[in-house]
C-alpha cells in the first residue's frame, strides 16, 4: 500500500502543485491542508506515514504539528521559503527544504525519511 | 668818623661820597662751601669804593656779593638772580636809592626782599620815613659800622636760606605729595580695571552658565555628572525623564535611585569610567509591563573628568534614546524579511503557474506563461500602490480588465459595494477573474461582436463574522457553450485554489446561454479584521 504523505501549505497553488507531484511519484496524499487546525485534524483522524510542512501558515507558524508528529514519531520535512538562517529553535533536527522547491531534492529527503521509519518498525 | 680808613676790623667810616679805602678784592670765596648754602647779596652804590668796601666787610664764603653802581646795574642783577638781602646807597644821581626801593617793592616777584639803606645824612628824619615807608627793613648810617653790617646781613641770610630751605622742603613735599598722588591714581585706576575685568569675567561666566543651563534644560539628551563618592552632582531633566525619575537626584547614589535592571547594566561601565577610562555602551531597559515594543534603549557615554590635579573627580554621563532608531531598524529588518518571504513565496507561484501552463507551442506557452504573471503583477502594483494592506473589490477587477481597453468598459459590468479586499484574498480573486477573462477572450462572450460579461458582488449582512461575501461572473451572448470534456490548470485556479485560499465554495456552471462562475465564502476570509468595523 502507497505510503500517505501529509501537504501542509498556505498557498493553495503550491500546496496542489505539491500533492500532485508526491502522488505522481508513487504516494497518496493526506490533505493539502492550509491551516494547522485542519493539519492536525487530518493527522488526529486519518494519520500518515510522514509530512511535508509549510513553516509559515497564515498568521500561525507549523510548530503545533511539528510537536504532534515527533510525539507520534511519524517523520516530516520543512518546506519553506525561510533562509537557513531563520531557522527557529524548534525546527532543529528536522530535515530542511527550501522553496522555490526542488522536487528532486524533496523526494530524495522524502524516500529517506520514509525508509529510515521503515527500518526503525 | 670822617676820612677814617676802613680796616678788616670794621670801624669803617666814610663820610658821604667819599670813596671807601682798600683794594675791594674779594678772595673769600675760594674757601669750600656748598653753592646751595650761599645767599646772593646785592650791593647798590654810585661809588665803587664804596662797594669795596661792603665786600670787604661783608666777605663770607656763606655771601656771593654782587655789586651794583646804578639803579639799572641793579634792576639788572634782580632780573637774574635772587638775592636774600639789597644793601641800597640812598643817595644816588639819577634814580635815588628810595625809587629804586620803590621799584623794586612794586615788582610782585622782587616785593619782599629786605633793604637796607645806607645814608651819610645822619639823623635825617626825612629820609628815614621815605626808608620805612618803602619797605626797607633796616636803615644805617654811613660810616657803616662792620659789626652791625654783618650782624644784620647775617639775620636776614639766615632768614633767606632758612625761607629757601623751607621752599625746598616745601617743594620736594609737594613733588613727594605728587608722586604718591600719581602713585595713588596709578593704584585706583589698577584697581579700577582690576574690578572690570572680575565683572567682566563674571559676565563671562554668568553668560555661558546661563547658555550651559538653558542647553542642558532643553537637551532632549540626558546630561548628568557623578562624583567619584558615586553622587549624582547633577541631572539634567532630560537625564530624569529618560530613566523615570520624577524627584531630585542630586546628592543621591545609582544605587538609591535607580532600578535593579539599570544598576546591573552600569555598575561595571561606571568603575572603569571612575578608573579613567572613556566608556560607551548601550543601555536597554524594559517596560514596567513588560512589553517588548515599550522596551527602551539608550547609547550611553561616561566621560571621566580628570580635575586639575588629574585625580578623577567625577563621571560626566551623556545619554541618547535611541529606541526610534532601533525600532526603524527593526522595523526595516521585518520589512526585508517580509520582502524576503514574499518574494520566495511568489517565486514558488511562479514556478507552479510555469510548470502548469501548457501550450500547444513554445510560443503560446510563453504568451499565456507571460500573461499570467501580468496578471501577478497588476495585483502587486495596487497591493504596493496601498502600502499592501487592502485592495477595492471594483479596482481590483477592474485592473486586471485594464488591459483589455474600451472594449471592457463597454462589454464587461461592473456592479457591487465598495470592500477593502485583504492581500491573499485579492491575489486569489485577481487570478480567478485573470483566468475567466482569458477563457472569455478566448472561447466565451468575450470571444463574439456582441456577447457581454456582468460581474456582481455583495455582502450577505447577518450583522457578525457569519456574513458571507458573493461574487459572480456570468456571460452572455456568446457562443453556445460545451463542458470541457478535461479540466485545465485554469479550472484548477477558479475553483480548488479558490476554495482552499478563502475557505469557500465555488460553482462553475457551463450553461449552454454563457459561462457562470460564483463564489461563496465567509467575509473573514477576504477581510481584514480591522476592515469589518468599516
Amino acid at each position: 500500500m502507497n505510503k500517505r504523505i501529509l501537504v501542509v501549505d498556505d498557498e493553495p497553488l503550491l500546496a496542489l502543485d505539491i500533492a500532485q507531484e508526491i502522488t505522481l511519484a508513487g504516494f497518496s496524499v493526506l490533505g493539502p491542508a492550509t491551516s494547522v487546525t485542519k493539519a492536525l485534524e487530518l493527522v488526529c483522524n486519518e494519520g500518515c506515514d510522514a509530512a511535508v510542512l509549510d513553516v509559515n501558515l497564515r498568521n500561525e507558524t507549523s510548530e503545533k504539528i511539528a510537536v504532534n508528529l515527533r510525539e507520534s514519531k511519524i517523520p516530516f520535512l520543512f518546506l519553506s521559503g525561510l533562509s537557513r538562517d531563520e531557522v527557529l529553535p524548534w525546527m532543529y533536527e528536522t530535515p530542511f527544504v527550501s522553496k522555490p522547491v526542488d522536487f528532486g531534492e524533496l523526494f530524495a529527503v522524502l524516500n529517506d525519511l520514509v525508509q529510515i521509519a521503515d527500518e526503525g518498525s | 668818623m670822617s676820612d677814617s680808613s676802613v680796616s678788616d676790623m670794621g670801624l669803617a667810616a666814610a663820610g658821604p661820597g667819599r670813596p671807601i679805602e682798600g683794594d675791594g678784592t674779594v678772595v673769600a670765596d675760594l674757601r669750600l662751601v656748598n653753592d646751595a648754602d650761599q645767599v646772593n647779596i646785592l650791593i647798590v652804590d654810585d661809588e665803587p669804593r664804596n662797594l669795596t668796601v661792603l665786600e670787604t666787610i661783608l666777605d663770607s664764603p656763606h655771601y656771593r656779593l654782587v655789586r651794583a653802581e646804578s639803579a639799572e646795574q641793579a634792576l639788572l642783577a634782580l632780573l637774574s638772580d635772587e638775592f636774600a638781602v639789597l644793601i641800597l646807597d640812598i643817595n644816588m644821581p639819577g634814580t635815588t636809592g628810595f625809587q629804586l626801593a620803590n621799584l623794586i617793592k612794586g615788582r610782585k616777584k622782587t616785593s619782599q626782599i629786605p633793604i637796607i639803606f645806607l645814608t651819610a645824612y645822619f639823623n635825617d628824619e626825612q629820609h628815614i620815613v621815605e626808608g620805612y615807608e618803602s619797605g626797607a627793613v633796616d636803615y644805617l648810617h654811613k660810616p657803616v659800622n662792620p659789626g652791625i653790617m654783618r650782624s644784620k646781613v647775617a639775620v636776614l641770610a639766615e632768614l633767606h636760606r632758612k625761607q629757601r630751605e623751607l621752599e625746598n622742603a616745601n617743594r620736594r613735599l609737594l613733588v613727594e605729595i605728587n608722586d604718591r598722588r600719581a602713585i595713588q591714581e596709578q593704584l585706583h585706576d589698577l584697581n579700577e580695571t582690576l574690578e572690570q575685568r572680575v565683572l567682566d569675567r563674571t559676565e563671562e561666566l554668568r553668560e555661558s552658565s546661563v547658555l550651559l543651563k538653558a542647553v542642558a534644560d532643553n537637551a532632549s539628551v540626558g546630561l548628568a555628572i557623578v562624583d567619584n563618592s558615586r553622587r549624582y552632582k547633577f541631572a539634567n531633566p532630560a537625564y530624569c525623564q529618560l530613566h523615570g525619575v520624577t524627584e531630585s537626584i542630586v546628592g543621591r547614589m545609582p544605587s538609591e535611585c535607580m532600578p535593579r535592571e539599570y544598576l546591573d547594566q552600569i555598575d561595571p561601565h561606571l568603575d572603569r569610567a571612575l578608573s579613567g577610562e572613556r566608556v560607551t555602551f548601550e543601555l536597554v531597559l524594559s517596560a514596567v509591563d513588560a512589553d517588548v515594543s515599550r522596551t527602551k534603549h539608550y547609547s550611553v557615554v561616561y566621560e571621566p573628568d580628570k580635575g586639575g590635579k588629574g585625580t578623577i573627580v567625577a563621571v560626566v554621563i551623556v545619554v541618547i534614546d535611541i529606541t526610534a532608531h532601533k525600532q526603524t531598524e527593526q522595523h526595516i529588518q521585518l520589512l526585508m524579511n517580509e520582502v524576503n518571504h514574499r518574494s520566495k513565496n511568489l517565486l514558488s507561484v511562479v514556478m507552479a503557474v510555469a510548470r502548469h501552463t501548457s501550450g500547444s507551442n513554445p510560443q503560446e506557452f510563453t504568451k499565456r506563461f507571460a500573461n499570467r504573471l501580468q496578471s501577478l503583477a497588476v495585483n502587486h502594483d495596487l497591493l504596493v500602490k496601498n502600502q499592501w494592506k487592502s485592495i477595492d473589490v471594483y479596482d481590483l477587477v477592474s485592473g486586471q480588465l485594464a488591459h483589455l481597453g474600451n472594449f471592457a468598459e463597454q462589454r464587461i459590468l461592473l456592479d457591487g459595494p465598495r470592500l477593502q479586499l485583504s492581500p491573499s484574498a485579492a491575489e486569489a480573486i485577481g487570478m480567478v477573474v485573470h483566468e475567466l477573462q482569458t477563457n472569455a477572450v478566448k472561447h466565451g462572450a468575450l470571444s463574439t461582436p456582441t456577447g457581454s460579461v456582468e460581474v456582481f458582488w455583495s455582502v450577505d449582512s447577518n450583522g457578525d463574522a457569519s456574513d458571507e461575501f458573493r461574487m459572480r461572473w456570468v456571460e452572455k451572448g456568446g457562443p453556445k457553450v460545451v463542458t470541457p470534456s478535461s479540466s485545465g490548470f485554469g479550472t484548477t485556479i477558479i475553483t480548488q485554489v479558490t476554495e482552499m485560499k478563502l475557505d469557500g465554495k465555488v460553482q462553475l456552471d457551463y450553461a449552454v446561454t454563457g459561462l457562470s462562475w460564483s463564489l461563496k465564502c465567509r467575509i473573514s476570509s477576504i477581510m481584514d479584521p480591522k476592515w469589518l468595523d468599516a
